[in-house]
């Protein structure tokens, strides 16, 4: 039984025996909201997985059949998953249905069924056109079905084509990019909306975490290596700009209380850290002092406040760049194998020392 | 309330939707309706892309040297910013055949233009017509004054059948010389409708040689 769930029945067994008021059980319940689903999220993957196996079936069915249908017919069929998925959404907001169960596979076929009716014309009418426009038109039709469905698959997705937009579209060898990385920016921009919807509605736990793991990912690496694409940047400039992204995305996850964002930003950062241990460019020796600034600071967030995650974040970002330097010097094998053992010996004792303090708080 | 703003956002989402998409048929089901049958020789070959299925990838690479806008001499390939036109007419004595007569940045007459997929720009001269014994000063001297060519392209993808995709390649590579792309032009648009194999549609040549 969830935690809510018993607490209500608790909260109804007080008011039976009199133990809280009407106004008491009322301003108790108020406090601790029911979740929007009861239903549990092994459900909803499963609908969801099963939702995308449909709808790559009926596409692979039709891709399979597509020579005896002629081309107003292609364009029905194409049309018709899409009418349905519409038809079931009508239904569920008309009769009040907010199940997650329901919303989240009905979004992923909702989201495959339009990308799959674009696409299906366009290849009835063998139009072979740019990649970019495809995306761009596809991303434009899905974004309503992001909005309405607000199913963490579809909203997840969808940043990912304006991602896909970005590098296919941008003309780097020309030098004329900034056009581009705008309009990829604003195709990011607008599917924060739905984002922010979905934060409102209060979701279960594990989607909240699954939704922010895979947003964090996409607004930090995405964005850093959209555009790192556009711009055709070097090592050291690309290390610069997936920290910028790390750090706007550890801003804003701190500032709007999404716990999730700031780590994996700094996961995001402490990879684009790595390139720095290379000894053949020499421009970079100034960001490698700047990575074990960053990786002693999260290592020490990590100890202050009892956070183990940052703390093995930020220690094996640390080992990692003292070690690898270590293991380009011509230092003995023997050595070398002592310092490894004592360095996952400290990282051991770092966590059990952290965990029996996190026991004695 | 709340409801019925719900059930508003979704029929207005699929109202988008079905509009969009149904643009995109009326759009190009106007030009095979209504538009221009032209035939140009091409080469095609099953590219077998995970991502897009099978379709035929048509080669239709025209060149021409009548370019009606200006070209810098000295950064010739610079292709100019937005649509190049094509002017396509039939070549006399090429079977029914078109060929591009001319490109420019918009049409320049009454004749049937068509929006190019892509362009090149290069000098009219090859490394192939470098003459024998002719050293590379000479030869870039020559090439340089043989003026600018230009080559287009047009819409490239036929796609069919996952099944007769094979076959279809393979009956391109016996019969490359009577391979011919099928396009239909209206207002400027091009769509490929077919590729025929001396002179039947791919298709219908794929299930004869099945039977």
């Amino acid at each position: 039984m969830k935690k809510e769930e018993w607490l209500r029945g608790e909260i109804a067994k007080w008011r039976s025996e009199g133990a809280v008021d009407e106004a008491t059980a009322a301003t108790l319940l108020a406090r601790y909201p029911q979740s929007e689903s009861r239903i549990g999220w092994g459900a909803i993957i499963a609908g969801s997985f099963g939702a995308l196996l449909v709808g790559l079936g009926v596409i692979a069915i039709f891709a399979a059949n597509w020579d005896f249908l002629g081309r107003g017919a292609r364009a029905a069929v194409s049309v018709a998953p899409l009418v349905a998925c519409c038809g079931v959404a009508i239904l569920a907001k008309a009769r009040g249905w907010r199940s997650m169960a329901l919303w989240e596979p009905l979004g992923i076929l909702w989201f495959v069924s339009t990308a799959a009716a674009a696409c299906l014309v366009a290849q009835t009418y063998n139009v072979g056109g740019r990649v970019p426009d495809l995306v761009m038109f596809v991303a434009v039709l899905t974004l309503p079905v992001v909005w309405t469905t607000r199913s963490v698959a579809a909203m997840s997705t969808w940043p990912v084509l304006a991602l896909v937009y970005g590098c296919s579209s941008a003309k780097w060898w020309s030098g004329a990019v900034t056009g581009d990385i705008v309009k990829a920016l604003l195709m990011l921009a607008a599917s924060i909306p739905a984002y922010v919807a979905f934060l409102r509605r209060r979701p279960s736990r594990v989607a909240l975490v699954s939704s922010q793991l895979v947003t964090g990912l996409v607004y930090s690496f995405g964005t850093a290596l959209m555009l790192v694409v556009c711009l055709d940047c070097g090592i050291q400039a690309g290390i610069m700009v997936f920290w910028g992204c790390s750090a706007l995305v550890l801003a804003i996850g701190a500032a709007f209380k999404l716990p999730v964002w700031p780590m994996v930003a700094v996961v995001v950062a402490s990879f684009a850290a790595t390139p720095t241990v290379a000894q053949y460019r020499s421009g970079l020796f100034s960001l490698f002092v700047i990575s074990l600034v960053f990786a002693v600071a999260t290592t020490v967030y990590g100890i202050v406040k009892k956070r183990l995650a940052y703390m093995n974040i930020g220690s094996i970002l640390l080992l990692y760049l003292i070690l690898a330097k270590f293991f380009m010097s011509r230092v003995d094998f023997t050595v070398k194998g002592i310092v490894l053992i004592v360095s996952g010996v400290a990282l051991a004792a770092l966590n059990v020392v952290l965990v029996r303090a996190k026991r004695r708080a | 309330m709340e409801m019925n703003k719900g059930v508003v956002c979704v029929c207005a989402a699929l109202a988008l939707q079905v509009v969009a998409v149904g643009f995109l048929v009326w759009r190009y089901e106007r030009i095979v309706q209504k538009g221009t049958e032209v035939r140009i020789k091409c080469q095609a070959y099953d590219p077998y892309d995970p991502l897009r299925g099978r379709y035929l990838r048509v080669t239709v690479s025209e060149t021409c040297t009548n370019i009606l806008f200006e070209v810098d001499a000295d950064n010739y390939w610079k292709v100019p910013e937005g649509d190049i036109y094509a002017k396509l007419a039939k070549a006399p004595g090429d079977g029914g055949l078109y060929r591009v007569e001319a490109v420019a940045r918009e049409p320049t007459d009454a004749g049937l233009w068509v929006k190019t997929k892509s362009l090149r720009l290069a000098r009219a001269l090859d490394h192939e017509d470098k003459r024998k014994g002719e050293s590379y000063d000479e030869f870039y001297a020559r090439q340089k004054k043989s003026g600018t060519k230009a080559v287009v392209s047009f819409p490239d993808q036929l796609f069919i059948n996952e099944k007769v995709a094979p076959e279809a390649e393979n009956l391109l590579r016996k019969a490359i010389a009577s391979a011919v792309a099928v396009f239909r032009v209206l207002d400027g648009e091009i769509v490929l409708t077919d590729i025929e194999i001396g002179g039947k549609p791919i298709l219908s040549a794929v299930r004869e040689g099945e039977e």
